[in-house]
């Protein structure tokens, strides 16, 4: 269409061709209204806090392009422990209680850029996680993907009034596949090991922590195009996915390696995108949930009877980057894309209902939308950490609001 | 083409050249303390032809030394921004005013098709005087046709009513034709943009995601580098080396550096009051010192707004130098009711005498809805010793002006501020005194919206 220049616009065709708009529209009253609909974008159910990544205002937080936190992992003593990914490797860990409230640096992995999914709490004072080469990171003398141990106290004392922190120490344990970035990290603390998956042929392998040895269990997954998570239960049983969007399942009792019949559920022509973009256990149902990265559907798979359940697709987002269960048995996540704005939303399994809770909005200690996440875990006083994923990352803190008398487990106090 | 006229008030000469450089103010009926409130002589520019329009964000020099002004209609849905530009004359309020085009047609997305509009341009316009062109970006929040509001966060890439993203256009100021469009940034809006013509990039924040991004004007591609924070900077400038600045939402500087292309925060923040912590001291509004390209003039988004100088560091080394020169409405201090628009601080503009001029509101806003007592002040500050003096309300007949957002001016020193929340949507033309004891300036063409 040629536009014109200069043509002057005859003022009466803006008059005209105004819709016709209740008057009280734009009244005060009018206004008011409209602003609270705008505000039901944000997460007005719970709240959020935000932290940054530092001790206090007295040090510089983690680095940009170094500070997305890709990794969580929550201690049953209520220490969080975070890995990030980008220019270099943090580990940190979060102390949520007085005097600390606080992140305290532990470890930067020297020459490492990427931990995603892949950080474990061990014991007290101890995380393993596992490494992978960032996207246009792999120097030539890269010898692969690495587990490491990061011990550290990282808090001590007051951190009011004064403030001596503690560094973590860092064990490179191995490199468990050569050539190869390591995508997923689970813990079976009951056999002291490890599991992990490499991130192109699926390099199954275990770790003895105590005997300090790798155990391979093959590859999974030749054509690559395998789900970048495994999954444990309580009884040490594992699973992922393998060619074909198959169910992997190891049971460690027999030392089995075997390929189910099951798949991953998904629409009709969407069985290319489907994968496992994150998952948790929960206790109460034994049911692991699933959050899809091709559609953003979530799913239940029960390791008992494998069993798949589709759930639904809580918000028009296509992937789910992070989920976590609260002690009720709510499931929360974080559904959006890389370089989307995400959406926050709960399943409960009680009502069966799956909400879309908005845009996650922190005002502490920071008044900050929350637009990207990669990584989730619960505490133990029912708060629920999201590790936002950004240039610049903050860590984000959920206080869910308390599930209505008689339902779940957690009731409000008296 | 019109001829604006200058509303209720008589058309006023310019101002005389006075020996102290003060202008003559007329002075407004005395108010019940029994002082009187100085009014600086201006005219009012409507844009009449534009009635739903209700503000302007936009108003930049053209590399033809002509004003560029965007009508943005972001209150009522359905309507797209339009270009302006007026050619001074000699007596203020006489210029041409012309209504050059609908930007939402320009660029294919007309404002009756049913997504968010194109309704604004926001801190983006940009001259080349090489080239002759004059670049604009588009901005959001107007409603689609017939709907209330717009909710960014709510439709963010919904299929059928979200905002397709930022829209830039080159206008050719020679041939008065419009070059090219293109969508520079997806699914959002952008706040403001500045200029390097040298490297041929356009540096931008998106918005609502406040992400930084590049537009390379000879590939028209646009590559992102990352957020920014929560609360938009309100402007972008560049160095003599090409490197560009802006800041995070507590006053950081951040420098886009240019030939590592990465963004960079550096250890200097833009000043605020002492009794705040400085979150939201994004920057304003900038413009370049008339001597020193490497130096700055800012303002900062926050209550109160102080005024800084900024002197950016030499050969990418260090964080430079920053000056405060306290808050921009001289002696503001704590005010509990406070706010962005009744405590405004905009339009940075130099003036041939070297003296730094802006608009500055001071106003008393009763509820979110309601500001009574609509005072906003013509500021002039001498920059070596950021001595402020106010010369004057703009009011014109019984219209007073309460907010500016940007100023822009001719080599002639003639000066334009664009005005927010009236409708029709309008600019000032304010001619100062000029000081003929203070050495000239030649104020560069400002290359950021």
């Amino acid at each position: 269409m040629e536009i014109k220049i200069g043509a002057e616009p005859d003022p009466q065709t803006f008059l005209d061709r105004r819709p016709e708009l209740s008057p009280k529209l734009q009244d005060r009253e009018g206004w008011r209204l409209l602003y609270r609909h705008k505000r039901n974008a944000y997460v007005t159910e719970g709240y959020f806090i935000c932290r940054r990544l530092r001790y206090n205002s007295q040090y510089k937080p983690l680095p940009d392009y170094s500070s997305a936190i890709t990794s969580l992992t929550a201690g049953p003593d209520g220490t969080l422990y975070g890995a990030t990914s980008g220019e270099r490797v943090h580990v940190f860990v979060f102390n949520p209680a007085p005097p600390f409230d606080t992140v305290a640096p532990l470890a930067a992995l020297e020459g490492e850029t990427d931990c995603r999914r892949c950080l474990v709490w061990e014991k007290e004072n101890s995380v393993v996680c596992a490494t992978r080469a960032a996207p246009g990171a792999k120097r030539a003398d890269w010898e692969g993907g690495a587990l490491y141990r990061v011990t550290g106290v990282g808090f001590y004392a007051d951190a009011v009034q004064e403030w001596p922190r503690g560094l973590g120490e860092v064990e490179k344990l191995c490199v468990p596949v050569k050539g190869e970035g390591l995508a997923a990290l689970v813990i079976d603390r009951g056999r002291s090991r490890v599991y992990g998956l490499s991130d192109k042929t699926a390099e199954f392998y275990f770790y003895d922590l105590e005997r300090k040895c790798i155990e391979r269990r093959g590859s999974l997954d030749p054509t690559w195009l395998h789900s970048e998570n495994l999954m444990i239960t309580p009884d040490g049983t594992v699973f992922g996915t393998a060619v074909g969007n198959r169910l992997m399942r190891y049971d460690p009792q027999a030392d089995k390696l075997e390929m189910l019949e099951q798949t991953i559920p998904t629409w009709p022509g969407r069985a290319l995108y489907a994968r496992i973009d994150s998952w948790v256990y929960e206790p109460l149902s034994g049911l692991l949930y699933i959050g899809d990265q091709g559609d953003g559907f979530l799913w239940t798979l029960d390791p008992r009877t494998l069993e798949t359940r589709l759930l639904g697709k809580p918000t028009d987002r296509i992937r789910i980057r992070a989920l976590a269960a609260a002690h009720d048995g709510r499931i929360f996540g974080m559904a959006g894309q890389v370089g989307d704005m995400c959406q926050m939303f709960v399943y409960e399994p009680q009502t069966r209902q799956l909400r879309n809770l908005g845009v996650p909005q922190a005002t502490v200690e920071e008044r900050r939308y929350g637009f990207e996440f990669d990584s989730a875990a619960a505490g133990p006083q029912g708060q629920i950490y999201f590790g936002e994923s950004e240039r610049s990352s903050r860590l984000f803190i959920y206080f869910p609001s308390y599930p209505a008398a008689g339902v779940g487990e957690v009731q409000a106090p008296q | 083409m019109t001829c604006c006229t200058t509303c209720a008030a008589p058309a006023q000469a310019a101002t005389s050249t006075t020996a102290a450089g003060r202008p003559s103010a007329r002075q407004e009926s005395a108010p019940a303390n029994g002082q009187e409130t100085p009014v600086v002589e201006a005219a009012m520019i409507p844009f009449d032809r534009l009635p739903l329009s209700d503000t302007c964000w936009s108003l930049s020099t053209g590399p033809d030394d002509r004003i560029y002004a965007a009508a943005c209609t972001e209150h009522i849905g359905g309507v797209a921004a339009y270009l302006m530009r007026y050619t001074p004359a000699a007596e203020l309020g006489k210029g041409k005013l012309e209504y050059l085009f609908d930007i939402g047609e320009a660029v294919g997305e007309p404002a009756d098709n049913g997504r968010a509009t194109q309704c604004k341009i926001h801190y983006c316009f940009m001259p080349d005087p090489k080239s002759g062109i004059f670049y604009g970006a588009t901005h959001l929040s107007g409603a689609p046709r017939g709907d209330m509001g717009y909710s960014w966060f709510g439709s963010w890439k919904e299929p059928h009513r979200s905002f397709r993203g930022s829209f830039l256009f080159a206008f050719d100021t020679r041939s008065d034709k419009i070059l090219w469009t293109d969508l520079c940034y997806p699914w959002e809006g952008s706040r403001c943009m500045a200029l390097d013509a040298e490297r041929g990039l356009i540096h931008g924040v998106g918005f609502p995601r406040d992400h930084y991004f590049v537009y390379d004007l000879q590939e028209r591609r646009h590559t992102d580098y990352g957020r920014l924070g929560s609360v938009n900077p309100q402007c972008i400038w560049v160095d003599s080396r090409g490197n560009a600045y802006t800041t995070d939402d507590w006053g950081h500087i951040l420098r886009f550096d240019a030939d590592r292309r990465r963004l960079e925060q550096l250890e200097i923040r833009t000043p605020f009051a002492p009794w705040s912590e400085g979150w939201h001291n994004v920057s304003y509004d900038v413009v370049a010192d008339p001597r020193d390209p490497d130096v700055v003039y800012g303002c900062s988004w926050n209550v109160p707004s102080h005024i800084f100088r900024y002197r950016m560091p030499s050969a990418g080394r260090g964080v430079g130098e920053m000056r405060d020169y306290g808050p921009g409405l001289p002696g503001a201090g704590y005010k509990e009711l406070g706010t962005f628009f009744s405590d405004h601080v905009g339009g940075l503009v130099f003036g041939d005498d070297g003296y730094l001029y802006y608009c500055a509101s001071d106003m008393i806003r009763e509820a979110w809805e309601v500001t009574s007592d609509r005072h906003c002040w013509v500021v002039r500050m001498d920059i070596d010793t950021g001595e402020k003096e106010k010369l004057g309300i703009i009011k014109i007949g019984d219209f007073r002006v309460a907010y500016v957002s940007r100023a822009g001016r001719t080599r002639s020193g003639r000066m334009l501020f664009a005005d927010v929340l009236n409708k029709p949507t309008r600019m000032y033309e304010f001619q100062p005194a000029v000081d003929t004891r203070r050495p000239k300036v030649s104020p560069p063409l400002r290359m950021w919206g």
